[in-house]
């Protein structure tokens, strides 16, 4: 078995009794090794609290979570923190940089937390540097690049771990259009190249036509799903764009 | 209305305000200790010396303490402006809401007011206690006997604190209001996300500042080495300049460059969250590198006035005993053109029945053609070489042989009997020339003085032929008594021993020989005299040292709590803005224990920065110290260096895990 995440039947209550919100309304899905899924939906569907449950930084109420094996539902403390160091790459909408950091550094540290061996880390810098083509701004610090490169040195920083999947929330949220592309270049080429394994989440249907899976959330539940499979990417945005208008909401963002 | 809502604020960021109210109660506390020392209940008692002594702390306790509020003054403002920018946006907040500019400042003029009292009574009330522990180690610094001991609060110095941190406090709430009234609401609101800007310098010009710094101290701590405090009062100050302008040159410097020295050590640097911690130190140093130069300076300050004081202190009090062989000595020095001759005549004149004080013995001290230079050039050494030097104006002096018989006679000594053609050297400095005198005996064998050549008998005594200041007589022949008679007349000294009664023969003495001391009695009876009681020679030694560590101790203490001050309220503002970077650290996979070891070693380099070069600063000061200090009798450096330790790992290091705790409250 080749799963990689594997949700099985999660809820998510928000509120206490008498007042009781479902965020997430009974999910299961599973993401295989080197698969590019997005996930998409309007404000309010779910979306952002499905990426904190999988990541870890917050609880379901019931079901079951496994990465690469391991229920993360069960973790606590210290081997949740170890869990989350090891085995997963967070992209953050808003890169979370250390601005007092160099780019290098910035991706160093990713490894440095591991305590990996001083030896290697410049080299496995350089590597990711080199695939995400940052090369040239690893001695700057973020407040002198553009808000793409600062993107690109995060998912660096994300990838360099090698962790067993990469969730990236919102990447493409603050950046400008040809930035974001240069970013979703990158990670396309992580998903070929590396068989780099990529949980997206976004509402921005141009963001998402670059994935090869796409599931629609709406109101805690999983709406659609869409494969690429051998459409052309502007095909498979087509088809996007039909599925958020019949969701309904958020069109705002598309025309 | 108003009034809850300052109380409230207090109330809630008294945990903020610790540090800040810490330092206020600590301020007023020892400002209040050390100025109500000279009213308590062990100072009563005293000597007319003694009295004397601690008339001349009190004022030189005024004078500092002038200076203490000045520091003080700028420390609270300092403290306060931090406080201020931490609440720029709270401040901006009721602007909004309506309130205007002049509220907002008596809404903090309210605030300091509360803290200011509560500091106060706080200080006080710590200082009431702190102060009898303290009065108990001066009246034993000061060597006074106390029968009686009772709990004394001193009126004067409370008022004096309440006035002097009243006025501090007023002017802080003059300078709030100023603060205020000058922010504009737009800054106050997006005060948070302000970035300050980093400089950059290039490493190369980095390095060759830190060379030019190391130098610059290298040749500072040189010329002090070699030429000691004594030399000329300029060339001492140069070397305090130059050395300060060093520092900071250090620390400017070292921001840019101690880094790339780190980064080439990638097992320091690729370990844990280093690279973090070594950036954010990095990015401050880079600021404010000036406090980190006045904080170094004023740790240096703090460290070497401890340890020298203390080792001072001890090696004023030694060879006391020694120097002090008879109760007292009145002398005469002998001048050409005056009527009075002898110390007889002196005393006839005066009125003084010396005789009737007990057991007493004249004699007469004479100046022989020997200069002491040339003599002892060749034997110096590290203790004798600063005195030998200035030996251009000194001479040998001597006493007959019968005098020196009767005045061992009379200290119960067995005199050394010598033959004709010998002389016998004495000197009650031996202490500081001990070795250089033996290596003179072991190499001069016969001493020529006055045209007449004589034969050395063994080697130097230690042997004081009247009480007077430590170590004035370096050289003194026995010579024959005909030998005596031709040679220039110099004292003529009366030796007392006491029959009883001290006290009231003590204090006429010291009356009159400081009034001689003063000029006084050359003015009115046309000649001077020289000596002292022995209870007079104890008290100055005790009470000159006892003076210097005490205003040295009010200092250093002050010193060390504004610099602890200072480093942890940095610390403590910037750790909100820090929290962000602290919250990335943990989004990206930083464990709390990693967290709060990033945080531990960030604040511990910070304050330890500072610290090392002090440190260094004093090993070169306490040695250049010592070297003066050994031509009073060399003092015990260990001990006062373990001291001075304990003292600062106290109060340095209290401040330190209180600004750890406060830093991991705010990051939490």
């Amino acid at each position: 078995m080749d799963s990689v995440l594997r949700v099985e039947q999660i809820e998510k209550y928000f509120g206490n009794k008498g007042n009781v919100t479902k965020a997430i309304d009974n999910i299961s899905f599973s993401i295989e090794k080197g698969e590019f899924v997005g996930i998409m939906g309007p404000s309010g569907s779910g979306k952002t609290t499905l990426l904190n449950c999988i990541s870890t930084i917050d609880h379901v109420t019931t079901g079951n979570i496994q990465i690469n094996g391991t229920d993360i539902t069960q973790l606590k403390g210290g081997r949740l923190e170890k869990f989350r160091r090891d085995e997963l790459g967070f992209i953050f909408q808003d890169f979370n940089l250390l601005d007092t950091l160099t780019g290098f550094e910035n991706i160093a540290i990713a490894l440095t937390i591991q305590g990996r061996n001083p030896s290697e880390i410049t080299q496995l810098v350089e590597k990711a540097a080199a695939k995400l083509e940052i090369t040239s701004v690893l001695n700057k610090f973020p407040y002198q690049m553009s808000g793409g490169q600062k993107q690109r040195v995060a998912s660096a920083r994300a990838i360099v771990t090698n962790p067993s999947i990469i969730l990236a929330d919102e990447p493409t949220g603050a950046l400008d259009s040809k930035s974001s592309r240069l970013l979703l270049d990158a990670f396309e080429k992580l998903n070929d190249e590396m068989q780099a394994t990529i949980l997206m989440v976004t509402h921005d249907a141009f963001t998402a036509s670059y994935a090869k899976r796409i599931l629609f959330i709406k109101d805690g539940k999983v709406f659609n799903e869409l494969i690429r499979g051998t459409d052309s990417r502007k095909e498979f945005f087509s088809r996007i764009i039909e599925v958020v208008t019949l969701l309904g909401g958020d069109t705002n963002n598309v025309f | 209305m108003f009034f809850k809502l300052s109380l409230r604020n207090v109330k809630r960021s008294f945990k903020d305000y610790f540090i800040y109210f810490l330092t206020l109660t600590f301020a007023v506390c020892i400002f209040y200790s050390f100025n109500s020392v000279a009213d308590q209940e062990a100072m009563q008692d005293l000597s007319a010396s003694q009295s004397d002594m601690i008339k001349t702390l009190k004022q030189l306790l005024s004078f500092v303490s002038i200076f203490v509020s000045v520091i003080l003054g700028f420390l609270i403002i300092f403290a306060n402006n931090f406080l201020i920018k931490r609440r720029k946006k709270e401040l901006g907040l009721y602007m909004t809401l309506g309130m205007g500019k002049y509220k907002i400042s008596r809404l903090l003029v309210t605030e300091t007011l509360v803290v200011g009292i509560l500091s106060l009574a706080a200080g006080l009330a710590a200082g009431v206690f702190i102060s009898q522990g303290l009065s108990l180690l001066t009246a034993s610094m000061f060597d006074v006997d106390f029968t009686g001991y009772a709990f004394v609060f001193s009126n004067d110095a409370m008022l004096k604190t309440v006035l002097y941190f009243g006025i501090i406090y007023l002017l802080v709430m003059v300078f709030n209001s100023i603060v205020i009234s000058r922010y504009k609401l737009i800054d106050l609101l997006t005060a948070a996300r302000k970035n300050e800007q980093l400089k950059v310098r290039k490493t190369a010009v980095s390095v060759m500042l830190f060379i030019l710094s190391l130098l610059i101290l290298g040749i500072a701590y040189g010329v002090m080495l070699k030429y000691g405090l004594m030399e000329s009062t300029a060339l001492v100050w140069t070397c305090v300049g130059l050395g300060s302008f060093g520092t900071l040159l250090f620390f400017m410097s070292l921001s840019g460059f101690a880094l790339n020295i780190i980064q080439q050590s990638k097992n320091i640097y690729f370990k844990d969250i280093n690279i973090f911690v070594l950036r954010q130190i990095n990015s401050k140093v880079n600021t404010t590198f000036l406090s980190m130069t006045i904080i170094c300076l004023m740790l240096f300050f703090t460290i070497g006035v401890l340890s020298s004081g203390f080792s001072l202190k001890d090696a004023m009090n030694r060879d006391l005993e020694a120097a002090t062989p008879f109760d007292a000595s009145v002398g005469l020095f002998i001048e050409e053109n005056s009527s009075i001759k002898d110390i007889r005549q002196a005393e006839q004149k005066l009125g003084l029945d010396l005789d009737s004080y007990g057991e007493t013995h004249r004699f007469t001290r004479y100046q022989t053609d020997q200069s002491l230079k040339p003599l002892l050039l060749p034997y110096k050494d590290k203790s004798s070489e600063p005195l030998v030097d200035h030996f251009d104006q000194t001479y040998v002096t001597a006493i007959a042989r019968s005098d020196y018989e009767a005045i061992a006679a009379m200290q119960g000594k067995k005199p050394v009997k010598t033959k004709d053609n010998e002389v016998l050297l004495l000197s009650s400095a031996g202490s500081t020339f001990k070795d250089t005198f033996k290596r003179f005996t072991r190499e001069t064998k016969t001493i020529k003085l006055n045209g007449q050549t004589y034969s050395i008998a063994g080697n130097v005594i230690d042997f004081a032929s009247s009480t007077d200041f430590k170590g004035l007589e370096f050289l003194t022949a026995v010579v024959p008594d005909q030998a005596a008679v031709s040679m220039k007349p110099l004292h003529s000294i009366t030796n007392i021993q006491y029959d009883g009664g001290e006290r009231a023969k003590n204090d006429y003495l010291y009356k009159l020989l400081s009034a001689s001391m003063r000029g006084q009695l050359q003015k009115e009876q046309g000649f001077t005299l020289s000596g002292a009681t022995k209870t007079m020679v104890h008290e100055t030694y005790t009470g000159a040292s006892a003076i210097t560590v005490f205003i040295g101790i009010y200092l250093g203490i002050i010193f060390l709590i504004s610099s602890a001050a200072v480093l942890a309220l940095q610390q403590l503002s910037e750790a909100s803005d820090n929290a962000e970077r602290y919250t990335v650290l943990k989004k990206i996979g930083v464990t709390k224990k990693g967290i709060n070891k990033a945080i531990f070693r960030q604040i511990f380099i910070y304050f330890m920065m500072p610290l090392s070069l002090a440190i260094l600063h004093s090993i070169f000061g306490v040695q250049v110290v010592n070297k003066e200090i050994m031509v009073a009798g060399g003092g015990n450096v260990l001990l006062s260096s373990l001291l001075t330790g304990l003292i600062i790992i106290t109060v340095y290091g209290g401040y330190f895990l209180a600004t750890y705790s406060g830093y991991k409250r705010i990051v939490k």
